[in-house]
């Protein structure tokens, strides 16, 4: 009887756990947001609808950034701008942890259940596991991570917004060039091979004069790191180059400061964003870094543009490279459809949203993109401009290209971009 | 040189956390008998405890760490001292197991409290902010005093267990509980105190360690991990040793990350150094030295086996079952989570092969899978073969892999094997994965096609079915064949298979080959399945391997139904979507590991149960004998050897354990067709003499030959096969087999050898010939009636009378019998003697015999040797035996009522046996 009642029990427990499971909500902001600055007209018709992978997991926000402002997005195109086309937007995001099994099932799920006409990939895993389903699917995927992306691999269905393979992983050179750096060493994260790789990369990229001191691996479960600071900083470089996540960086860095380095640290991609470039500038650390996309803090219109709408709808978003990809993937959306998408009575689905990309010429959504951006019908080109930035008085600012900008803008949405050696 | 100093001084300082760790961790192991792989994640219970105290409500750092070293750490020694106590006796899979479950637990809790990422906690210590320069070296006056801690505390620790009494104490309850409490020593309140000692140190480490490392759920776990090797260095037991090592491991990382600056291609050898050494010490360390805590362990609990016709209707049912979901299961659930169910079967039945057949913890399969995956792309894509020949190649691939793994299994066991395992998988993770050859150089990965007749997710699921189904007729025949009953007989009776005549090394090295293989064909799926295989999938990674096995003695039922149902819960996910999930079931994994582990399994079928289903499906009433199923009137006879020679011959046997000596100039000779006794009081070293003529210890002196061939030097196997058999003092019987398979080992074990075909198959005159052996050995021991039963359900005479009858299945020319009419009554003594005579006039073996029951050796004997404390007393026959003073005064003491009373009490006795 006993046996009995601890089974009982036993199942109770895991039906009101997988209960509170399935009702688990992710983390939310404190701030509310403020709502709609004007009431734009009614979209009518049946929605369009776009898919967004995106990887919330408990304590790395900067992921969760895509959907609040994939959320904001929407709420001031449906509120204020009159839908896509007259359609209003849906967009169905959904976390996929950072877990393969849920990346690829969700894939399935956006594209088999939900019809979405196309698929933001802002996650990491998604673009790796998901590619040859896409492509067999002819699912465009539009903006996005792009730096697991071989553009010579990749499908005419893929998009790119932002710095492809190997342009992602060199991108550092340009900021160390640029900030006047003559030499680096690379901090590479132990756990990844790609990181590794990246150190090569850089060195086929950095401009004449930039060389590279050494390469450290370091790991998130090392249990000191002054071993690989001595390794860093032994051959005095400019630069330390930070191919690490935002919490290994801040472990890292005051180690490195304390063993006498005085250089910069280069960030990019996702350690770029506003919470670790703080804890890093906030320990007394020089900054510099890249954008894959704009810079949030630009003072031009279309990014003026941007931050006001998420002060509005969104105001906890994190800043950073996913939420500034987000928008301008989602605006460069809005404005294909606007051009050369189907009409208000037209449905918006997967062959119309290839259409209109195929019409895209030249595209630079005046500064929010790295370069003009021309997709045809075959496979895409490679991205390779970024945002090369600077932390002054724990500001960031837009290092000046040398020589002309790569999307031929100004300020601090010029961009520059990467040649090979 | 004076380059290398700041990379010492470095060395030394992370050598100095290792050594806090892994002092940890001998500290629980000697005090508790169990090897806690948590122990990282009891650290971060107190680390946590420590960060919501001190940031979160804001208590001076150190009330906040008073109470989390004080409070809590001794609660966590309670929980743990009660968890611990029903661990202890379990078989090595359960302690690693129960152990690894705390980790799932605290992960998971960890992360819906405080997130995954780690925290970054603020500079508490004193000296923080003081910077101190040594050797060119800056180093923060914290991470001194850290390692001063460290240094104090190993010292206390080292004075604490050689000189106090609650040191030896604590020892003494490891080894022999009951014989502690005998002493009046409560075991209970002395392991408290230990698990409250060792986890108030865990919680101090931990929180000693934020400043240096964060917070994360598992950082510290991966922490410890590294000083796995610190722990082997130091044998478990040393703590200064331990302490030593720890900081040699630091030194070398160091020094060897010094030299992969400027040589990158030795990148990655800094961080593979720990697993390394782990390896190598368990490869080179004597067995002596490598002793386990505790040596006895719980039989495991019987599986029942189901009627054939009935696990035929369910093998049916289940397939036929997995066929239709493409019909009915959503395209998000049916790739990944029904398509992973099935490549996690696969993998499943691999590992089940090595813990619940063979009964080796192995701890590396995700190992195994991702060397399958990229053989797989390398022979698909790179190398442009067909679809279906790379992935059989890639099972190819692994199997030398496997043979390597094999090489700590062949002379490890237990726990052991586990940690060897562990260290070659994360070896392979943290050094090999990071190779371009592996998975490349970027992120994607590489790629992993689906054949070009299943390119569709339905397809390529119908084809993953099909390997399913082939794996489950193939294991199926593994575990109904010679293999399947020698590698259960290597996992309940290993010393009793050995001494049967089969080669445990080829078994083990055969075994791990096949689950390399199984596990690198569903690492090979699994990656076609995504299209990509990386470095960074959960499938591939080391930490899966633990999952795994957690997964694995969770789930009910015998092979190949604990697979497919371990495969099925992979879909929970996909059903219960909601973003805690993963974490949630983490932790009830984790729950329902501890305490399965602490019942010693999962619950077996219900007896209410199995009587429906044998009501139902049950298989009509066997009559033949032995795992052929061949008919007693078999086309074989038994022919048993000529028996012509000198029998066994001992000459001038010493052994010593230590600096122990166990016996000493041991001469004695049982010749063949007599039965030959060996007497003397309990620790006279029978049984030590009766290991060393089987080769079980290795004697420092002295000679062991049969029928004039020198047995010195030889393995247990190749004396069993010499034609030297023996049973045991503490029966070794195969519990899930039936007393026919077990009678049948006794030929079949020789049968087996050391040939990898003859481990797996029988010919058909081996087999009758098996058969006819078991037959007439169970007709000779009166069990026959018994034969189809388990022989975890007998009772202590039938047990015996099974061992006795295996000893007579085989191919022996001489038996070494201990103590096996121990537990029968009266009655069946009688029938024992007569079933001996029988024997030896029949078949002419000599029999070595070791009795207490003094009365039966007299009657049966024709020679008798008597031992008294490691050396031979007296030898002659029965009557000068009896007569013998030496004799009497041996067996009765020195303080006697009289002389006159002693002879009559031996008179009595064998007056008794007289008449």
């Amino acid at each position: 009887m006993i046996r009995k009642r601890k089974v009982v029990g036993a199942v109770a427990a895991v039906t009101l756990a997988m209960v509170l499971a399935a009702c688990g909500s992710s983390t939310g902001g404190t701030k509310r947001p403020a709502g709609p600055a004007s009431q734009g007209p009614t979209p009518t018709g049946d929605p369009v609808k776009i898919g967004l992978q995106y990887s919330e997991v408990p304590g790395f926000q900067q992921f969760a950034a895509s959907k609040q402002v994939a959320d904001a997005w929407t709420q001031w195109v449906n509120n204020e701008m009159g839908g896509v086309n007259g359609h209003p937007v849906e967009i169905i995001a959904i976390n996929d942890q950072l877990n393969g099994d849920t990346s690829v099932a969700s894939a399935r799920q956006l594209v088999e259940q939900d019809h979405v006409a196309a698929v933001i990939s802002q996650t990491p895993l998604s673009y790796s596991v998901n590619a040859s389903y896409f492509a067999s699917q002819k699912m465009p995927l539009i903006g996005g991570i792009a730096s697991d992306i071989d553009v010579t691999k990749a499908g005419s269905n893929v998009y790119p917004m932002e710095g492809t393979t190997p342009y992602a992983q060199a991108a550092p050179v340009l900021a160390i060039s640029q900030s006047g750096g003559r030499s680096y060493a690379v901090a590479a994260c132990a756990e990844v091979p790609s990181c590794t790789t990246s150190a090569d990369i850089m060195a086929k990229f950095a401009p004449a004069g930039v060389t590279s001191r050494s390469t450290v691996r370091v790991g998130t479960a090392d249990a000191s790191y002054t071993g690989p600071c001595l390794g860093l900083v032994q051959g005095a470089p400019d630069a330390i180059v930070l191919v690490l996540g935002g919490a290994v960086s801040q472990k890292l860095v005051p180690e490195c400061q304390l063993q006498g380095f005085t250089g910069s640290y280069v960030v990019q991609a996702n350690s770029a964003d506003k919470a670790n470039i703080d804890a890093l500038t906030g320990a007394g650390a020089s900054v510099i870094g890249t954008q894959s996309n704009f810079p949030w803090w630009a003072d031009a219109e279309p990014a003026q543009r941007f931050r006001d709408v998420i002060d509005r709808y969104a105001p906890d978003t994190p800043m950073g490279s996913t939420a500034t990809g987000t928008w301008s993937t989602l605006e460069l959306f809005r404005k294909a459809m606007k051009a050369h998408g189907p009409g208000a009575d037209k449905a918006v689905d997967a062959a119309a949203v290839r259409d209109a990309y195929a019409q895209i010429k030249d595209e630079t959504l005046d500064g929010l993109l790295p370069q003009p951006l021309t997709f045809g019908a075959n496979t895409p080109s490679d991205v390779t401009c970024v945002w090369p930035f600077t932390v002054e008085n724990r500001k960031p600012k837009t290092l000046a290209p040398h020589g002309d900008s790569g999307n031929g803008q100004t300020g601090d949405l010029a961009s520059s971009c990467l040649h090979a050696n | 040189m004076t380059q290398l100093l700041p990379f010492i001084v470095a060395g030394l300082a992370t050598g100095s956390i290792y050594g806090l760790a892994a002092t940890g961790l001998v500290l629980t192991y000697k005090t508790s008998g169990i090897f806690n792989f948590g122990y990282g994640a009891l650290a971060t219970i107190g680390a946590y405890v420590f960060y919501a105290l001190f940031v979160d409500l804001g208590l001076d750092w150190p009330v906040a760490m008073a109470i989390a070293v004080l409070v809590v750490g001794p609660l966590m020694g309670l929980v743990m001292e009660f968890i611990s106590r029903s661990l202890a006796p379990q078989r090595t899979a359960w302690k690693v197991v129960g152990t690894v479950g705390l980790i799932l637990l605290v992960q998971g809790a960890g992360t819906l409290l405080y997130g995954a990422d780690t925290l970054i906690v603020p500079q508490f210590l004193p000296g923080t902010l003081t910077i101190v320069q040594i050797l060119g070296v800056k180093v923060r006056l914290s991470q001194i005093l850290v390692a001063a801690a460290a240094l104090v505390i190993v010292v206390i620790l080292y004075v604490v267990f050689r000189f106090t009494r609650f040191g030896v104490r604590l020892r003494a309850v490891v080894q022999n509980p009951e014989l502690t409490d005998l002493q009046g020593v409560n075991p209970v309140m002395i392991r408290r105190a230990a698990w409250i000692i060792g986890c108030s140190f865990a919680s101090l480490s931990g929180i000693l360690l934020l400043p240096i490392v964060g917070l994360d759920p598992l950082l510290l776990t991966f922490l410890i991990v590294q000083s796995f090797a610190a722990a082997a260095i130091g044998r478990f037991s040393s703590i200064p040793v331990t302490f030593v090592g720890a900081l040699a491991i630091g030194l070398a990382e160091s020094i060897l990350l010094r030299y992969e600056v400027a040589l990158p291609d030795l990148a990655g050898v800094s961080r593979a150094l720990p697993f390394v050494i782990l390896i190598l010490i368990m490869l080179v360390t004597p067995r002596s030295k490598l002793v386990p805590a505790t040596v006895s362990e719980n039989r495991p609990a019987l599986q029942w086996h189901g009627p054939t016709k009935m696990r035929i209707a369910a093998y049916i049912l289940v397939v036929g079952a997995l066929a239709t979901v493409p019909l009915w299961a959503s395209s998000r659930m049916l790739v990944p989570y029904w398509a992973s169910a099935l490549t996690t079967t696969l993998i499943m039945l691999s590992l089940g092969l090595l813990v619940r057949t063979a009964g080796i913890v192995s701890l590396c399969t995700a190992a195994f899978a991702a060397i399958g995956a990229v053989a797989f792309s390398q022979f698909a894509v790179e190398a442009g073969m067909p679809w279906l020949l790379a992935v059989l190649l890639a099972g190819v691939v692994a199997v030398p892999i496997g043979a390597l793994v094999a090489i700590p299994a062949i002379r490890l066991s237990g726990l052991f094997v586990a940690l060897a395992t562990l260290g070659f998988g994360l070896l392979v993770e943290r050094f090999l994965y990071k190779q371009d050859f592996m998975f490349g150089p970027l992120a994607a990965g590489r790629a992993m096609p689906r054949p070009g007749f299943a390119l569709s997710d339905q397809a390529f699921y119908y084809l993953l079915l099909g390997f399913v189904v082939v794996a489950l007729v193939v294991f199926a025949a593994i575990q109904r064949g010679r293999l399947g009953r020698m590698l259960l007989g290597m996992s309940e009776a290993p010393r009793a298979v050995t001494t049967l005549g089969l080669s445990p090394r080829m078994t083990r090295v055969l075994v791990f080959c096949i689950a390399a293989s199984v596990a690198a064909i569903a690492g090979a799926l699994n990656g076609a399945m995504f299209g990509r295989a990386q470095a960074t999938s959960t499938f591939y990674s080391s930490f899966n391997s633990l999952v795994l096995i957690v997964v694995l003695s969770l789930v009910p039922f015998r092979a190949p139904w604990f697979a497919i149902l371990a495969g099925v819960t992979v879909i929970v996910p996909g059903l219960v979507t909601g973003e805690s999930t993963p974490y949630v079931m983490n932790i009830l994994f984790g729950v329902f590991a501890i305490m399965t582990a602490m019942a010693g399994g999962p619950p077996t079928m219900p007896m209410r149960l199995r009587r429906f289903f044998e009501a139902r499906f049950g298989d009509k009433k066997k009559t033949g004998a032995g795992p052929s199923e061949e008919p007693a009137s078999a086309q074989a006879v038994v022919t048993h050897r000529t028996h012509q020679g000198a029998g066994l011959e001992v000459s001038g046997l010493e052994v010593r354990f230590g600096g122990l000596v166990a016996v000493r100039d041991i001469d004695l000779h049982a010749p063949l067709g007599q039965v030959t006794g060996l007497i003397g009081p309990n620790g006279a070293g029978k049984t030590t003499t009766f290991n060393a003529c089987s080769g079980l210890n290795k004697p420092v002196k002295g000679t062991v030959s049969l029928n004039g061939e020198s047995l010195t030097g030889h393995s247990p196997h190749q004396r069993a096969r010499a034609g030297l058999g023996r049973t045991f003092q503490i029966m070794e019987l195969c519990e899930s087999l039936t007393v026919a398979e077990n009678v049948a080992l006794g030929r079949e074990a020789s049968q087996a050898g050391s040939g990898i075909i003859t481990q797996f198959f029988a010919s058909p005159h081996e087999r009758a010939l098996r058969s006819a052996a078991t037959t007439e050995a169970m007709r000779l021991c009166g069990i026959e009636h018994l034969a189809h039963r388990q022989a975890g359900s007998l009772s202590t005479g039938e047990r015996r009378l099974v061992e006795l009858a295996r000893a007579l299945a085989g191919p022996f020319d001489v038996l070494l019998l201990d103590e096996p009419s121990s537990g029968l009554d009266s009655s069946e003594t009688q029938e024992f003697a007569a079933i001996l005579r029988h024997v030896v006039k029949e078949r002419g073996v000599g029999i070595l015999l070791v009795e207490h029951d003094v009365a039966l050796v007299l009657d049966l004997c024709a020679y008798i040797y008597v031992m008294d404390s490691g050396q031979m007393l007296f030898h002659g026959t029965p009557a000068d035996v009896r007569d013998s003073r030496e004799v009497q005064e041996a067996y009765l003491g020195e303080q006697r009522p009289s002389a006159e009373s002693s002879q009559d009490h031996l008179h009595q006795t064998t007056q008794g046996v007289e008449s």
